[in-house]
């Protein structure tokens, strides 16, 4: 299907007639601008300007019952509810290609139903990153501001306009239900795309050579380095609650006098208790144990077991790490160790 | 403020004997960034900085487990940590000393009289995007702010750290050594926190409600504060659970009310936690409005010296309560 | 899609006592309540539990030729442990699995098995030495080397001094400090293996227990000339969704509960230190 042009003034019109869906869009709250369910779009404005977090959360949401019960026994089983369909919309190339990389890890042989239902009913509508920001790094790790994998639909900010091109049969679906919202797109229109996508490439200032870091991983897990990395790190789970591809979780039972719930939760691998033993015996008792896995996962485990690295350059945990630490410093080290 | 005088004492507080390390600061690794830094060898003091961005409280560094490799033999007998500490940080290392959470002789505290630092959100606001390397430095009101080759001027009440704007203690409370000229305090001001509360209870509900729907229960605002050392957080406790760790609004609150009531009479307004957190939560508001109360109701302010017990932690026979609470 | 999270029922038909002390050991008989066999591997586990408490990933400890139950046999540890102690037969527990890789019994037809466990550890051992038990003709000699702190503490007394009496295992038990009215072996395990002197040749040894006794167990095998191949351990790690997808059980690159928990030492020895 060919390009088609939306104009910025009909952009909440669009939003409207998409009301069947449940849509997710950054918004901004204070300081900072966040993925959140849109119940009208007239009243909150989408912010396409700043980096968003927690687009994950529309697919893995942080807190989620997996079944209820009670002295009976099980009651109902969460998998089996919601049947709307989603749409995130704004969302950024790094974060739509994040979800191909958790994708294996909820499938395989005992697939994820929560996961996958709501994967499978979620329409991504991204938006191509003009300007990188600072910590932006995808370049390094595959992908680019203009990356259309994993998306239906993309749009890119022209003057007055969104360019869109379609992407897949979802994104199909999306334009034809909203047809009254576009116009044909031009040879202009298109040149003034590609013009855009590569000076975006070429902004990102911040890059890393992955070539052979799984490898060299694979001789230096005993190295002193990891300390040093980890000295000033504090444990908390910013990183890996902001991080599109972490997806680590904890299970815990939650009751009332009568009633509960199993749930999960997001839980991060930086946190002391993450493996600790009921025998009070934990693998990873310090920090540098902690950080080490992270990076070994992100970089080495994932390809060991999928092939990808578990890392889409998004930069947001080098931002939001009240401490610097810096995923682009550590993985430049770590190559740099003879 | 002198960095070649801090350099100094720092490369003084090393070649002793009976220190460890030092815990200090760093350039960071893009834009406005510093890093907190542990430098073991007099050599190493080359990297030291000390500039208004050098935001990051490195109180909280005492009480994490032993990271930092030791060198050679010769430190292996050493007892001391050396930092660098600035008023907040002082009242902080005060705090935890008063509570016995780490005995004197293990530190050897070089303080420096604070003129305030950088909120790095405002200096990222105001300056979007800037990887190259920056520097500031003040100057009669203003931040001189250097970004690769282009230097800019900013009034520095644009990008001065909000509980910098208020700070009373700037000069440090407790120190081995002092290096810097003393620093005049700014006047107590509680006006915000004063009107806050003449508004009505379910307007004031409905706000935190709000902010604490956000809250991913990261735990940043507690592991970067200096006076949450707890070797297991009690709200992290399974045994029993006080707090669902589920994200939920109503459990969220509780998190942070429970963390701000045990901090009340002992946190002493550095802002790290509202600074580290990422959801942007204003959780000063609530640890200045516990602060204000402990001071009224108690004639009590955390942090002035190692020896003051907290009103909230210990008990008198002659306490107007009859019981504990 | 079927939900992996969701457990099924079962009923505890019956509680034996294994060790008492400050970490009692309990074997656990129980049926699943739609009656269907679990058909599982020796060596796999399950993730039992109490709904409203949770769920603990623990070895089933018989073979699956022993049709209508499974056993589990729990040292009370943490919350899940505990609740289960405190069940009684006729209490309805809950049950995830089989999961994990269980031991490749089916390449062992024909070899001689020797089983080295010490203390708990003979509980992923067991539905080894049932299993050949109950297949005799398709296996060699079998060698069970089993030895606890105390005779108080030795799970599976009363069969394993049963089995002293049976001409198809040889069993070998020890205590680590001597006691009035015990005539075998004492000392640790390890010394116990090297007494034995069982040969390498056409066998497997599996091992299973403390983990410094592993340590010393492995290193005496190979000193015995096992190759890497022949030898054969479990790993136990902290677990909550038991198939492969929380991502914390992790040792390198393999997951404990769905890559493990058996190891060959061929794999073990090139993991990351954990």
């Amino acid at each position: 299907m060919s390009a088609l042009i939306l104009p910025k003034d009909r952009l909440t019109d669009f939003l409207l007639l998409l009301h069947e869906y449940t849509l997710w869009a950054p918004v901004q709250r204070d300081t900072v601008t966040l993925f959140e369910v849109i119940k009208d779009p007239k009243d909150s404005p989408v912010d396409l300007e700043h980096q968003a977090s927690l687009a994950k959360r529309s697919i893995f949401p942080q807190s989620e019952e997996l079944f209820s019960f009670d002295q009976s026994g099980i009651l109902n089983d969460a998998s089996k509810e919601g049947s709307r369909e989603n749409i995130i919309f704004g969302i950024r190339p790094c974060d739509a290609r994040s979800f191909r990389i958790m994708d294996p890890v909820f499938e395989g042989t005992m697939p994820d139903p929560y996961y996958l239902n709501r994967r499978q009913r979620t329409v991504l509508v991204g938006i191509a990153c003009r300007e990188p920001f600072a910590n932006c790094f995808c370049t390094s790790l595959g992908g680019s501001p203009f990356s259309q994998e994993g998306l239906d639909l993309i749009l890119t900010e022209l003057d007055g306009r969104f360019f869109v091109e379609v992407l897949s049969e979802k994104g199909k679906e999306i334009v034809e239900k909203t047809a009254s919202v576009f116009t044909p797109a031009s040879a202009e229109d298109g040149k003034q795309r590609e013009d855009l996508a590569k000076r975006s490439e070429g902004a990102i200032k911040r890059k890393v050579d992955l070539e052979g870091i799984t490898e060299k991983l694979n001789g230096i897990f005993e190295h002193p380095v990891w300390k040093q990395m980890a000295s000033k790190c504090t444990a908390c789970g910013i990183c890996t609650y902001t991080c599109p591809t972490c997806y680590c979780f904890d299970m815990q039972d939650e009751t009332t006098l009568r009633k509960g719930r199993r749930v999960r939760n997001w839980d991060s691998c930086m946190f002391a208790e993450y493996t600790l033993h009921a025998s009070g015996h934990n693998p990873r008792p310090t920090r540098a144990e902690r950080l080490r896995n992270r990076i070994y996962h992100k970089f080495k485990f994932n390809v060991d077991n999928f092939g990808t690295f578990g890392c889409v350059g998004c930069g947001r945990c080098i931002s939001l790490c009240p401490f610097n630490v810096d995923l682009i410093e550590n993985l430049s080290t770590i190559k740099s160790l003879a | 403020m002198n960095i070649q005088k801090i350099r100094d004492e720092a490369s003084r507080a090393l070649g002793r004997k009976d220190v460890k390390y030092l815990i200090g600061y760093q350039k960071g690794s893009y834009g406005f960034r510093v890093s907190p830094a542990f430098f073991q060898t007099k050599e190493e003091v080359e990297r030291l900085i000390f500039s208004p961005l050098c935001q990051v409280s490195l109180a909280p560094y005492l009480t994490l487990e032993e990271v930092v490799p030791l060198p050679g033999e010769e430190k292996q007998k050493a007892s001391k940590v050396a930092l660098l500490a600035r008023g907040c940080d002082s009242r902080a290392i005060n705090q935890i000393l008063a509570e016995k959470g780490i005995p004197r002789d293990r530190l050897f505290i070089i303080g420096i009289p604070c003129e305030g630092v950088i909120d790095r959100r405002k200096i990222e606001a105001r300056f979007p995007s800037v990887t190259e390397p920056a520097e500031v430095r003040e100057e009669n009101g203003k931040y001189i702010i250097a970004i690769g080759d282009q230097s800019h001027e900013v009034p520095k009440e644009e990008l001065l750290a909000d509980a910098c704007k208020v700070c009373r203690y700037p000069n440090p409370l407790i120190y081995d050594k002092l290096t810097g000229d003393k620093v005049a305090p700014h006047q107590a001001n509680y006006d915000d926190i004063t009107s806050w509360e003449e508004k009505p209870l379910e307007e004031r509900l409905q706000f935190w409600l709000d902010q604490f729907s956000r809250c991913i229960r990261c735990y940043a605002c507690r592991n970067a504060c200096p006076l949450c050392y707890s070797t297991v957080c009690i709200l992290d406790r399974l045994d029993p659970q006080w707090v669902k760790r589920s994200n939920d609004t109503s459990e969220n609150l509780m998190f942070h009310v429970s963390r701000a009531f045990h901090l009340a009479g002992r946190c002493v307004s550095c802002g790290e936690c509202e600074r580290a957190c990422p959801m942007g939560i204003p959780l000063m508001k609530l640890n200045r409005k516990l602060e204000k109360d402990v001071n009224d109701l108690f004639s009590y302010e955390a942090g002035k010296d190692a020896e003051s017990k907290s009103p909230m932690t210990t008990f008198h026979v002659e306490d107007r309560e009859d019981f504990i609470l | 899609m079927n939900n992996p999270y969701v457990p099924e029922t079962a009923t505890i038909l019956d509680i034996r006592e294994e060790a008492s002390g400050q970490r009692p050991i309990k074997t656990f008989k129980v049926a699943l309540t739609d009656g269907r066999d679990f058909n599982h591997q020796p060596g796999q586990c399950a993730m039992v539990g109490i709904l409203g408490i949770g769920e603990s990933m623990i070895s089933i400890a018989s073979s699956p030729t022993k049709k209508g139950y499974l056993e589990f046999s729990i040292m009370r540890l943490g919350k899940v442990t505990s609740a289960l102690h405190a069940c009684e037969a006729g209490d309805t527990i809950t049950i995830r699995g089989p999961y994990g890789n269980g031991f490749p019994v089916h390449d062992w037809k024909g070899k001689n098995i020797i089983t080295v466990g010490g203390g708990i550890g003979q509980a992923p051992l067991r539905p080894i030495i049932q299993y050949i038990l109950d297949n005799r003709n398709d296996f060699g000699t079998l060698d069970v080397i089993y030895g606890a702190r105390t005779s108080q503490d030795l799970c599976f007394k009363q069969e394993i001094l049963e089995l002293e009496k049976c001409d198809d295992v040889k069993i070998h038990l020890s205590i680590d400090v001597g006691e009035p009215d015990w005539t075998r072996f004492v000392g640790f395990v390890p010394t116990n293996l090297m007494q034995v002197k069982p040969s390498p040749e056409n066998a497997i040894a599996i091992t299973c227990g403390p983990v410094v006794m592993i340590k010393y167990v492995i290193k005496n095998l190979l000193a015995l000339e096992f190759s890497d191949t022949q030898i054969f351990t479990t790993l136990e790690n902290r677990m909550k969704c038991g198939i492969g997808k929380c991502g914390r059980c992790n040792v390198g690159s393999l997951y404990v509960c769905k890559d493990g928990p058996v190891f060959a030492y061929a794999t073990l020895k090139n993991l990351p230190e954990y």
